[in-house]
């Protein structure tokens, strides 16, 4: 009873007092809206992998800093240790296109892997068509997720369809899975691992030492002992042959593999998560839930003269303390299920432009589902309890005798508390922006930054089968057109990850990154030589023995002459070169790692990519002469390779997507950054109101006396000003210490300079000083003999 | 002879604050007998409002005794107090102190949900002191809809709902016209005739004369008691 007539308080309290509401309400929805797409974020991200049956009985083979293998590793552990259950070998599609022919037309699946058929009995893909114990049996045959096959047959049964690869080989469809979602490894059709032998050769099943691709994974038993397996595994492996230098086998559970920390070699092929960052997210979720708490604890005590007769005379009746503290809770509760009405409305709203900002596809059905409904309540709970616990102590600690006389004086503990609370609010919001500002100018940094070559006006394009017979006339044809200076043929392009080689100068072992390049890739590039010389198209004996190394390369191997040294181990027969050449280091990859050494070799293969370099130089350089120049490669393309269809990108574009999570990041921020001054500052608005109201007869009195607008304005200013001044001051090195362990993820990055604290300090002072202005200024120009007559 | 439903002895309340030290009520010795009408007068700061706020339990004293009914109360808990409150004592004051928030039918009511009665019986007793009251058409209209004498009634009704045993009064008729004013004294004269203690505090000597008894207060002391003959009704 006494809670449906303290229900009844709060709702025509709200209804009454509608700014008031407004600010607690809204600054309440926008927090908890914010907090359930985050929260659907992190409940996406932990889901990864757990769809798996048997989650914790799979594992992954490491060796040393990568996680893929040559393909005969699977092969000669099976049936070997009896508590490998089932192994499983993937090929992922590896970056390149991956273009089915599916009678006159073409589709890009771009995430095609090959697997063994054991696939399905370690992972969880349920079969919508065909038979899992058969799908994969025979070489050329595809399993299509629901997706894919909808994509290229539409609603027609694609099972017994023949799909073209390559141009060359034909697959059949045997059986339609339903789509895999947060699984590691992106899926879009699956097929049989043994069709890579009769397009490789069969020896690619069974290799030891090359073909580091294979992602490869294992079952165990129900019960297991992990590290005793580990043990097993390396040692047997040892046994049987040599893995280049300290070769360290390691196992890595399925659990642990989607937040793996070090990212290793064939992990950017793999979907990855970052703890740290869903650990921000939830830290300022929450704290941006709480920035919406203060407002509703400041302005309820702020408004606390509004309620105290009601407190007064409902004591007086009779009703103890303890009845008045529920009833102010209850109110809270309902004020924050209010918010949580609102909230859920606004994060179905936002939740389109949120998956654009994150990538992703979520959707908020998830949370209607068990025991989400249930959590909400609790949290709608919990938060009204955490916001209303205060006020209500507050408000029901009012002794009658004095609020029914009206002489209710200004609790200084409660605006000390406020005044700590606006500071808090200010803090976080601070922190948020330092954090946005050094966001920015890293990847800004990262984006302006020398690379060591030339990015800008590159086209790269995808080698196929077709072309690759052909390339000379491509280059030569390509070349004849005046915009194009520049035409090279390489493994790998700046932006994309290169392959790992042990080698050995003299007695020295390491590791380093390869290349595969022609003698133009250099100057195509604008990437200058140290010492020695390039690649030469007089000299065929260049070819495949003679290395380029970059500085950084030279200097792991401690080199003082390079020039000539013999290298040893190489992945070429014979298994020796020499180097030939240095070149300029250069960021063949992302600021966020060291410049790798590198040892470029001049092959004839495999080369995936062309670098075409359009210049620009001449007086009609513009936007049409690039199209122009593009139209032209996509001529010759047409006419060299019909049956592939013409696909290009600009290098620079290509090379920054590495920064892409950054970019991201930076997004999100500034979206948190703006959200959370935005509910500071409908705080700060309320409690301004409140302020100036309890004011109104000091102004009064005050322009009587002679105080000119102006002087009103900065007396009622000065004080919020104080505030942010102090919300700065303790925001600075929090948010320094954060930021800087962030900076820690890049090797080269920019410092945090004095310039974002100073944007932070200006940026929130002309934020509150223009919400406090319109208050302040508003009492100040008020009439001073209403005031006083109001008072 | 009857009861003492009050006895103070050398009450006494101090009120501190950081530089002055200011002595509201001064060994007040005050009995009331149950059915008793006792009007407290005096100027302005003497401490009338005090010293209902202390026999009210809404204050406690400094020093001294405060027997109700024959109990010390002195050292009561707040939420001994509260019930104490509740049930024996209704209270209207000056500026009536209705819920701006709830209806008049809601403001009643209120005391009857402290008290925990089942809702038919809040509703036939709130309905019976509206009716008492004659503001039965008012019942869902909210207090500032009302007039100052009808938003006075409210507040009477409110303390009168519960049957208390006490009515403690602090210048009821104070924001009134005298035709209003004339009523509620009259409505509480009615009360004081159904055998409802009074103890009001007023500046009107004219309304003074409705009481048994009327108590001097000046300074924190109590300077004369004056026995009516014939009191109003």
């Amino acid at each position: 009873m006494i809670v449906r007539n303290s229900s009844k308080i709060a709702f025509r309290n709200i209804k009454r007092h509608k700014g008031y509401s407004f600010i607690n309400v809204a600054g309440l929805s926008i927090g908890i809206a914010l907090f359930i797409l985050i929260m659907l974020f992190v409940q996406d991200e932990l889901s990864y992998d757990k769809f798996n049956e048997k989650y914790d009985r799979i594992y992954r083979i490491e060796q040393n800093e990568g996680c893929v293998m040559p393909a005969g590793i699977g092969h000669i552990l099976e049936g070997q240790i009896p508590e490998i259950q089932k192994i499983v070998r993937f090929y992922p599609s590896f970056g390149y296109s991956s273009l089915l022919k599916y009678e006159d037309n073409f589709f890009e699946i771009p995430q095609a892997v090959f697997a063994d058929r054991t696939v399905f009995d370690v992972f969880t893909f349920p079969f919508i068509l065909g038979n899992p114990e058969t799908a994969l049996r025979d070489p050329f045959s595809v399993v299509l997720t629901e997706k894919t096959a909808k994509k290229i047959f539409g609603d027609k049964n694609p099972v017994g369809q023949m799909l073209l690869v390559d141009n060359r080989w034909n697959f059949t469809v045997t059986g339609i899975i339903q789509n895999i979602d947060n699984f590691h490894i992106p899926i879009d059709a699956i097929a049989s691992f043994i069709s890579l032998g009769k397009m490789w050769g069969e020896e690619s099943l069974t290799r030891l030492d090359d073909g580091y691709q294979h992602p490869t994974y294992f079952l165990f038993p129900k019960n297991h002992d992990a590290k005793k397996i580990e043990k097993k595994v390396e040692s047997w492996l040892n046994e049987r042959h040599r893995f280049g230098e300290n070769p360290i086998f390691r196992l890595r559970s399925l659990k642990d593999l989607y937040f793996v920390k070090k990212k290793l070699l064939g992990d950017q092929y793999q979907f990855h998560g970052n703890i740290l960052f869903i650990r921000i997210f939830i830290i300022v979720a929450v704290f941006i839930v709480l920035i919406a708490c203060v407002n509703f604890v400041n302005l309820t005590i702020s408004r606390a003269s509004h309620r105290a007769k009601e407190v007064g005379m409902r004591k007086v009746i009779g009703a103890s303390r303890r009845q008045l503290i529920s009833q102010f809770l209850l109110e809270s509760v309902l004020t924050s299920g209010l918010a949580l009405i609102f909230g859920f409305l606004l994060a179905e709203l936002l939740l389109p432009t949120f998956n654009r900002l994150i990538s992703a596809q979520l959707t908020a059905s998830s949370f209607l589902k068990f025991p989400y409904p249930l959590l909400f309540i609790s949290g709608i709970i919990g938060l009204g309890l955490i916001a209303g616990i205060y006020p209500a102590f507050y408000l029901s600690s009012f002794s009658p005798q004095t609020v029914l006389k009206g002489q209710l004086t200004r609790g200084a503990r409660a605006a000390r508390l406020r005044k700590a609370l606006i500071v808090f609010q200010f803090s976080i919001s601070i922190v948020l922006i330092v954090a946005t500002a050094t966001i920015f100018r890293q990847l800004n940094f990262m984006k302006k930054a020398d690379l060591g070559f030339d990015k800008e006006y590159i086209v790269t394009l995808d080698l196929n089968r077709q072309l690759e017979t052909k390339k000379e006339v491509l280059k030569d044809e390509l070349l004849k057109n005046s915009n194009i200076t520049d035409v090279a043929f390489s493994c790998r392009v700046p932006g994309e990850i290169m392959w790992n080689w042990t080698t050995r100068i003299g007695e020295q072992t390491a590791t380093v990154n390869v290349n595969a390049v022609d003698p133009d890739f250099f100057q195509t590039y604008r990437i200058g030589m140290v010492e020695g010389r390039n690649f030469s198209w007089e000299m065929q004996s260049d070819k495949s023995n003679r290395i380029v190394a970059n500085e950084a390369a030279v200097k792991l191997f401690g080199l003082d002459s390079p020039v000539g040294q013999r290298v040893d181990g190489l992945p070429n027969e014979p298994g020796v070169g020499q180097i030939i050449g240095v070149v300029k280091d250069f960021h063949f990859n992302s600021l966020h790692s060291k410049i790798n050494p590198v040892f470029f070799y001049w092959l004839d293969w495999p080369h995936n990519k062309v670098s075409v370099r359009i210049s620009l130089s001449k007086p009609n350089a513009s936007l049409p002469g690039i199209e122009r120049a593009i139209g032209y490669i996509k001529e010759k393309w047409k006419e060299l390779c019909p049956d592939y269809p013409f696909a290009y990108s600009f290098l620079d574009e290509s090379f920054d997507k590495q920064y892409k999570r950054e970019e991201r990041l930076s997004e999100i921020f500034i979206s948190f950054a703006a959200l959370a001054i935005f509910i500071a500052c409908l705080g700060l608005f309320g409690i301004t109101s409140f302020m100036t109201e309890r004011r109104t007869k000091e102004i009064g009195v005050r322009k009587v006396l002679g105080a000119t607008v102006p002087e009103i304005v900065f007396l009622l200013s000065r004080e919020f000003t104080k505030w942010v001044l102090i919300a700065n001051v303790i925001a600075w090195p929090v948010a320094y210490l954060v930021l800087n362990k962030w900076l820690q993820n890049f090797a080269y990055r920019t410092p945090i300079g004095a310039g974002v604290f100073i944007l932070s300090a200006f940026l929130t002072f002309v934020i509150a000083l223009l919400t406090v202005s319109y208050q302040s200024v508003k009492a100040a120009v008020a009439n001073p003999v209403e005031a006083l007559r109001y008072e | 002879m009857e009861e003492n439903m009050i006895q103070t002895k050398d009450l006494k309340k101090v009120y501190r604050t950081e530089e002055v030290e200011t002595t509201a009520l001064n060994n007040v010795n005050l009995n009331v007998q149950e059915g008793e009408y006792v009007a407290i007068m005096g100027p302005s700061g003497c401490g009338k409002s005090t010293l209902l706020n202390i026999l009210g339990m809404i204050d406690k004293p400094s020093a001294g005794q405060y027997l109700f009914l024959g109990e010390e109360v002195g050292h009561f808990s707040e939420r001994q107090r509260a019930g104490l409150r509740k049930n024996n004592i209704g209270f209207v004051f000056q500026s009536f102190n209705l819920i701006d928030e709830l209806t008049v039918y809601e403001n009643v009511e209120l005391p009857l949900l402290y008290l925990g009665y089942s809702s038919s019986e809040r509703k036939k007793r709130v309905n019976d002191v509206l009716e008492q009251m004659e503001i039965m058409a008012r019942k869902n209209h909210f207090p500032q809809q009302l007039s100052g004498g009808q938003q006075q009634r409210v507040a009477v009704a409110r303390a009168i709902v519960a049957r208390p045993k006490l009515i403690l009064a602090d210048e009821p008729t104070g924001n009134l016209d005298s035709a209003h004013g004339e009523e509620v004294m009259r409505i509480i004269g009615e009360l004081h005739e159904a055998g409802t203690t009074v103890v009001m505090v007023t500046h009107s000597p004219a309304y003074a004369e409705y009481s048994h008894r009327v108590i001097h207060l000046f300074d924190g002391h109590i300077v004369s008691e004056n026995i009516q003959e014939e009191f109003k009704i």
